[in-house]
């Protein structure tokens, strides 16, 4: 192992690879994410509208606030405008019964689009797109990663630490044939 | 062998497309679509390798996998594949071919003499030689003549090879006639099916054999079903080979690609059905290894598939029906047919020359098959085609579990049926013959309305009579081609008593090797059954196992390597710390700068650890865990987790403590920092943060309940940087960063360009230090803002290998290096809470029983050598001074410090808290090093600087 020649780096936000027909893109994240745990129906009980909270493989339907389930009591918040005022965006203990962090900065988000894009996520050992589980965590090369759809595009959620090698596993992946 | 090219026939050859490669050293010529094996054939060469133990001249024997003797080393400009089967290879323009075991060239091989030695080199010689003198006499004389082949050591292929995991509703091993009657079946039952093959189309045998399927060519029926698969949304994979069963359905499968990189695949099928098909047996006589001397199978594949004809005049030798539609075929290419049946009855057939009761009892010619000679007469030939019936491919059924069943009317062990939860269907299954094919596909899921039987104008049903070797003919029969392995070899192993199949193939190397025995167990065991008197299932078969054929390690390790395997966690600053020229190494599971500038690297962490002393340093201490601990409960759940009582802490303060497993051995440590009543940061080891958090989650699930307290991980969401040393406060004081009077163990929240930042005064180093976390996006700007004040001050950013120096000379332990999993919080000189809690707390049993009450333990102490000694050795063992020599512990860290002038180290030493002042001598490579037991702390003992 010779890690003192790793100088790749993570793609910059809104920068692109492609692979053939598939297209992944390092989003900028205009929102905030929020680690919630504990009760979650009363954290998101002041919250208007209701977010959803999707598991893996689920579609955010351009949903500008919405949770991934990364445990049976816990929650990644993310939304677009958060009013710090709610409980439900205030970090600390709530009496109502649930923590909240920030986490903000905890992941950076790949979108892979595309024609063929679930080949580069059979890539990464998803072998059926049509599984489902509440919580939207999947190990993706031993890394806890949470994976959702928005529309056609699947979003990767990874953790920060690991972005520069996801980009560097992406990088090297076959282009599916379409 | 008298090989050559027939003017129309081939099927799988594009002769537009002529291609030239070399094979030792000699242009071929050959066709788009033609395999290494093919060419050779076509081109009239008839030794293609030699063999394993005696060197001899071998010709090509099989089509596929089979293959025991075509072994090529294959390169193609930076590409170096080594022990190729010369049968799957597609030759390309320039590719040098060599064959493997011979020097310099398979024709002219310098150790073909080895052969005039066979009567001394029996099976089993290596076992009764080589133990006359010791081991190393023989070891390079015998490495240099071992193995086939040879890896260049600048071979590093590409790991460019994708995994890609895949499921699917059935998956039909083998696109032949029956694994098509069975996806036709399946599909018509509604049924999403995935078909895989390793030949370049469906159709199995049906591409040599061809025929006819309900009146129809078989190509037509080939085509429909394999539309009918696709549009139920199914998948038909070509040039694929399912490598291996593994559990719960999941196989591998090689994907071969020839224009880009391979892929290997993982997928996981609901139902499987197996149609592998079946492998043609040799015949057994003598000299049956002459280069000349092939399956017949074999011979038909090349002739119909390349256009390759083996000989001019061809004696087919066979014992079954099969047969006689290959000689015709021969016949009808225009080659001179002789054929032997071993039968005295068989089917009659015009325009074939027939001899019937007639086998061969032996080959004739030196470096390739001349004629033969039977019971009736000597034959003139160029080549020897021949079948001794056909064994059925059941390797992926005994890979999953299933058992088999000798069948005496099929001659062969085929599946048994219920030990498996897969279909076995077609000649795998023992059913021979297109139409049996056909039907046995289809009897899988039943005939329906919509799904008639399906009917063959094939006029045989594949009857074989059994033909074994046998003992009593003259001269050498080779039952193992690829090993050497004769018929007296397995007579011989009987009589020393390997007479289990697995003693067997041990002692012989029978079935062993690149082609697994797959032509030449059967003969194995049947001669071992005759020798010892036992019937075929009563002598039993070798174990069947992944992979089915050898496949390339890319294909195994896929992109994983390098940098992708087990990949560390990176920086939020990486980039900057690489403009300031970091060099980084990988520490605890995240790459970080070791040392800063260009150089000696232990000259820069010296010069690094001696700024930090004299005026001050920053690190990156982003890695350090941070836990959130939030919650009524959290005090409560951190005092079970903790061995250090954590719920006394008062906000605004941190705490040092340690973390227990069951056993009592500190797992890891770290400080917590109390911000409010309900919110707690637990700051873990870099590389225990995920255990930590496990701990702390297995504790509020399990013991506490859930409802009061939460664990929030958000390390990688911050990032951190330590400023230490003496003017640590200087820097960030002109960083513009307001650090109040925190004293030592303090910790305040406040903000920072609109940002969050929390400073910690919490040192590592023994000097007084400050961490400082803000919101990872605001990283770089208090990278920039300390860096500028840093460099004001003349300070300099330090590595973790100055780090390291630092808290060694403070006696600050690292958890992992300095401890073992022995240690127990009382050795590390924090036996207080131990004494002192009443409460429970995870680890707190262990720590009383009689092995941890032991006054022999191994304890935490520092160690002083002699002025102008070296530092000692990392690992060193210590070792009382006078007496007998035994080891009483070992050196954990060791360095030479620069704030001291001499070196420093720290050890577990039994019973070493009671040792301080003894001398006790250090063990290295031989040497001893005289040491005087110390307290662990070395610098600033009373803590003057930390807290001042």
């Amino acid at each position: 192992m010779d890690e003192r020649v790793w100088t790749d780096e993570c793609l910059a936000i809104g920068e692109s690879i492609t692979l053939g027909s598939v297209t992944i893109t390092v989003i900028e994240l205009p929102e905030v994410c929020h680690l919630i745990t504990g009760n979650i129906e009363a954290a998101f009980a002041n919250l208007a509208p209701q977010p959803p909270i999707l598991g893996l493989l689920e579609n955010k339907a351009n949903a500008a606030f919405f949770g991934l389930r990364t445990g049976r009591d816990s929650v990644l918040l993310v939304s677009v405008s958060p009013n710090q005022d709610l409980p439900g965006f205030k970090p600390g203990w709530n009496d109502a019964g649930f923590g909240v962090s920030d986490a903000s900065d905890n992941y950076t988000v790949f979108s892979v689009s595309g024609e063929g894009a679930d080949f580069i996520l059979s890539q990464c050992g998803i072998e059926d797109l049509d599984a489902r589980s509440p919580s939207a965590s999947i190990l993706i090369n031993d890394i806890a990663v949470l994976l959702i759809r928005d529309g056609e595009a699947f979003h990767f959620y990874v953790p920060s630490a690991y972005s520069v090698h996801m980009t560097s596993f992406f990088c090297g992946m076959a282009a599916p044939s379409v | 062998m008298s090989g050559w090219r027939h003017e129309t026939l081939g099927s799988r050859i594009n002769r537009e497309a002529p291609v030239t490669f070399q094979f030792d050293g000699n242009r071929i010529h050959g066709f788009e679509g033609d395999t290494i094996a093919s060419a050779l054939l076509a081109a009239g060469i008839s030794i293609v390798g030699r063999s394993f133990k005696y060197h001899r001249p071998r010709g090509l024997w099989g089509m596929g996998a089979e293959e025991p003797n075509a072994i090529v080393d294959v390169r193609l400009g930076e590409q170096h594949m080594p022990n190729q089967r010369a049968t799957t290879v597609l030759i390309k323009p320039g590719m040098d071919v060599r064959s493997v075991n011979a020097s310099p060239s398979a024709t002219r091989d310098r150790f073909s003499f080895m052969d005039r030695f066979n009567r001394f080199l029996p099976a089993g010689f290596y076992y009764k030689t080589f133990m006359a003198f010791k081991w190393i006499w023989y070891e390079p004389f015998i490495r240099r003549m071992a193995g086939l082949g040879k890896v260049a050591a600048s071979y590093a292929p590409s790991g460019d090879v994708p995994h890609v995991s895949a499921s699917c509703e059935m998956l039909i091993v083998g696109g032949g006639p029956s694994g098509l009657s069975a996806a036709r079946a399946a599909v018509a039952s509604g049924k999403k099916v995935w078909v895989i093959d390793d030949g370049p189309d469906l159709g199995g045998s049906l591409r040599w054999r061809g025929g006819s399927i309900n009146g129809e060519p078989w190509q037509s029926f080939m085509e429909t079903v394999k539309s009918a698969i696709e549009q139920s949304g199914g998948r038909v994979i070509s040039n694929a080979t399912v490598w291996g069963v593994f559990d719960h359905n999941m196989f591998g499968v090689w994907l071969r690609k020839p224009d880009g990189p391979d892929q290997g695949m993982k997928l996981r099928a609901k139902d499987v059905v197996i149609a592998a098909g079946a492998i043609e047996r040799p015949l057994w006589f003598a000299n049956n290894d002459l280069p000349g001397v092939m399956s017949l199978e074999a011979g038909f594949y090349y002739l119909q598939c390349f256009g390759v004809v083996p000989g001019k005049r061809i004696v087919i030798a066979t014992a079954n029906d099969a047969s006689y539609a290959s000689a015709r075929a021969f016949e009808e290419a225009g080659v001179d047919v002789t054929l032997l049946d071993a039968r005295p009855q068989g089917p009659d057939q015009d325009g074939v020359r027939t001899f019937k009761g007639v086998s061969i009892l032996s080959a004739e010619g030196r470096t390739r098959v001349r004629n033969i000679v039977t019971g009736s007469g000597a034959f003139e030939c160029d080549a020897v085609l021949c079948s001794g019936g056909f064994t059925p491919s059941v390797h992926l059924w005994c890979q999953a579990g299933g058992k088999l069943d000798w069948d005496e009317a099929r001659d062969a062990l085929i599946p048994h049926a219920g030990t498996c939860a897969f279909h076995v269907v077609g000649a795998a299954a023992g059913e021979f013959g297109l139409g049996a094919a056909l039907n046995s596909g289809q009897q899988a899921f039943g005939v329906t309305s919509s799904n008639k039987a399906l009917e063959t104008d094939e006029a045989y049903s594949l009857t074989q009579a059994p033909v074994r070797p046998n003992p009593d003919l003259p001269g050498r029969q080779w039952i193992d081609l690829q090993n050497d392995v004769t018929l007296k070899d397995v007579g011989l192993a009987a009589r020393e008593g390997f007479t289990s199949v697995e003693h067997l193939k041990r002692y012989t190397t029978l079935g062993m090797a690149n082609d697994q025995g797959r032509t030449s167990n059967f003969a194995g065991l049947a001669a071992m059954a005759a020798s010892t008197g036992r019937t075929i299932p009563e002598t039993g078969t070798t174990t069947y196992r992944p992979p089915f054929e050898p496949l390339p390690f890319p294909v195994i390790a896929g992109r994983r390597r390098g940098e992708l395997f087990n990949p560390p966690k990176r920086l939020r600053l990486e980039r900057e710390h690489r403009l300031n020229e970091a060099r980084f190494r990988e520490y605890g599971g995240w790459l970080r700068p070791s040392v800063y500038g260009q150089g000696n690297e232990g000259e820069l962490a010296q010069a690094e650890a001696k700024a930090a002393r004299e005026t001050a340093a920053i690190f990156d201490a982003s890695p350090l865990g941070k836990l959130e601990v939030l919650g009524p409960d959290a005090g409560r759940l951190l005092d079970f987790a903790s061995y250090v009582q954590m719920s006394t802490l008062k906000p605004g303060r941190a705490r040092y403590g340690f973390m227990l497993s069951e056993s009592g051995v500190v797992y890891d440590d770290g400080v917590v920092l109390r911000l409010n009543e309900n919110r707690f940061i637990f700051s873990a080891s870099s590389s225990h943060v995920e255990g930590v958090r496990f701990r702390l989650e297995d504790a509020r699930q399990d013991r506490l309940g859930r409802k009061n307290v939460c664990i929030h991980d958000v390390t990688q969401g911050l990032v951190t940087l330590t400023v230490t040393g003496p003017r640590s406060k200087e820097v960030l004081e002109k960083a513009g960063i307001d650090c109040g009077d925190l004293s030592h163990m303090g910790v305040r929240e406040t903000e920072l360009d609109g940002h969050f930042l929390r400073i910690a005064r919490i040192s590592f180093t023994g000097d007084r230090s400050y961490e400082l976390s803000v919101p990872a996006r605001a990283g770089q700007h208090l990278h920039s803002r300390l860096g500028s004040a840093l460099a004001a001050l003349g300070g300099r950013w330090i590595g973790l290998e100055a780090v390291m120096i630092l808290r060694a000379e403070k006696g600050y332990i690292l958890i992992g290096k300095d401890t073992d999993g022995n240690t127990m919080p009382h050795d590390l000189g924090w036996g207080g809470p131990r004494e002192k809690r009443e409460d429970e707390y995870l680890g707190k049993r262990s720590l009383f029983t009689p092995k941890a009450n032991a006054e022999d333990r191994r304890q935490l102490v520092g160690l002083d050598v002699a002025e102008g000694m070296s530092p000692l050795v990392t690992g060193s063992h210590l070792v009382p001074a006078k007496g007998p020599q035994r080891s009483l512990g070992f050196v954990t860290s060791s360095y030479f410090s620069p704030a001291l002038g001499r070196p420093v180290a720290l050890a577990m030493l039994e019973n070493g808290a009671a040792r301080v002042g003894e001398q006790v001598e250090a063990f290295n490579d031989g040497e001893l090093t005289p040491v005087t037991v110390s307290p662990a702390c070395a610098f600033d003992p009373e803590g003057e600087r930390l807290n001042g």
